[in-house]
């Protein structure tokens, strides 16, 4: 045979679909239980990470988040994809997951400067890109857990709303209002960086607008 | 300035649809044509936009990122659960005993010194007797089960496991391509380190 038939399935390469894998790896194929782990292990790596700041405490959830799936092996019917479950899991475990002391966490600046300098830019413009990364971050970390990771479960892993609906146990309108109002959040925290074009004079309106809203609409010629 | 609050909300709702690209066509144009006449959703569609970009923008590193996890681990972990095989209303006793046992090990361990001598204090010598048995090979299983964090001391903790418990286990085992490294790592038996027991 040749090399690419040779070659070991297991990479990403298997056409079948999570229910499949599911089903052979409850049968005690580890073949297609390592193929759902290489499927999802980078999209549940990055989830921690994003959430904790951590890669190591990130590679322990993913471990630790196909231990559970390995165990529940029996009793998982996805109808379409695995991914809900596991980044539920995940999403869980690293909430519940207590910081560890004694380590210096800036895993997410490191990476990006590398992502940064491939593309041909002046150093200004480099310096500068990275101090606006740096602020919308740290203002994403300022939203509270539940606002937060449909933030990071829309931005960085690219779920819709339906999909964040499912990983989070919420109605669809939920998380629709729950990123509006992170995305309000982040307006007004970003407002104080003029980086960003943010009219402060422009936020404080949405709220009194609201509490006072006009029952009718003013005249013409009426005063404000 | 002339504006619904109704229409505000419901502007609201088609805005968050916008960014995460699920918004209709006919909505987007709704949406438009609302902002057009609404002075505060106006800017409020500009500068969430913007911060949507922002937001994409500040985690695409992060999404670049991967990982080069060994499904070995997950193998390593999943065999140190409890097995399914134990039926659910026996899983909590047997939890409760091996902690007794645990706790009755530590207590001789205390009272004797040493686990040796972990019999004799206690006066009786049936229920000890069981104890110094089976107290190292519970001290055993927790190492086990705990993988440190650390990298070396993992490949470490990897080593003493075949060692000691997994030249019993581990030929049953089939490893995969990318379980072959951990593998081959620990049967270098002529390494300094496997001298060391992990903390």
């Amino acid at each position: 045979m040749t090399e690419h038939s040779a070659r070991r399935p297991a990479q990403d390469e298997d056409r079948r679909t999570d229910r499949e894998l599911v089903y052979a790896a409850r049968e005690g194929d580890m073949d297609a239980f390592d193929a759902l782990f290489y499927r999802y292990r980078d999209g549940i790596f990055r989830l921690g990470l994003a959430i904790t700041k951590d890669p190591s405490a990130a590679e322990e959830i993913a471990v630790d988040t196909f231990t559970r799936a390995h165990r529940a092996l029996a009793r998982l019917e996805p109808e379409g994809s695995l991914r809900p479950w596991l980044y539920r899991v995940a999403v869980n475990l690293s909430y519940n997951r207590r910081p560890r002391k004694n380590v210096i966490l800036s895993p997410l600046e490191d990476s990006a400067n590398d992502t940064l300098q491939s593309e041909e830019r002046s150093p200004s413009a480099l310096a500068e890109q990275a101090e606006v990364r740096r602020l919308v971050l740290a203002a994403v970390d300022t939203l509270g857990p539940k606002h937060r990771i449909v933030v990071v479960l829309h931005y960085m892993n690219g779920l819709n709303l339906a999909e964040i609906a499912q990983v989070v146990d919420c109605p669809i309108g939920t998380v629709k209002s729950r990123l509006h109002y992170a995305l309000r959040r982040l307006r007004t925290h970003l407002s104080a960086h003029p980086e960003f074009g943010i009219e402060p004079a422009a936020l404080l309106a949405p709220s009194s607008r609201r509490t006072v809203a006009p029952v009718v609409e003013p005249l013409p010629g009426e005063p404000q | 300035m002339r504006s619904f609050p109704v229409a505000c909300r419901a502007a609201e709702q088609k805005m968050t649809e916008l960014f995460t690209g699920e918004l209709r066509p006919r909505e987007r144009l709704e949406l438009e044509a609302h902002a057009d006449g609404c002075a505060r959703c106006d800017a409020a569609l500009r500068d969430l936009a913007t911060i949507s970009v922002a937001l994409d923008r500040a985690y695409a590193p992060l999404r670049m990122r991967g990982t080069l996890l060994s499904p070995a681990r997950v193998r390593l972990a999943a065999r140190a659960e409890p097995t399914n095989s134990i039926p659910w209303w026996r899983v909590g006793f047997v939890g409760r005993l091996s902690e007794a046992t645990m706790a009755l090990g530590f207590a001789a361990l205390v009272l004797g010194g040493s686990l040796d001598l972990a019999v004799k204090p206690d006066g009786t010598p049936s229920a000890p007797a069981s104890v110094s048995v089976s107290s190292p090979s519970i001290i055993r299983e927790y190492m086990r089960t705990q993988p440190p964090y650390e990298e070396t001391a993992y490949l470490r903790w990897l080593r003493f496991q075949l060692r000691v418990i997994g030249a019993v286990s581990a030929p049953a085992v089939r490893y995969p391509a990318g379980g072959q490294f951990d593998v081959e790592q620990l049967s270098n038996e002529d390494d300094r380190l496997t001298h060391g027991v992990p903390r």
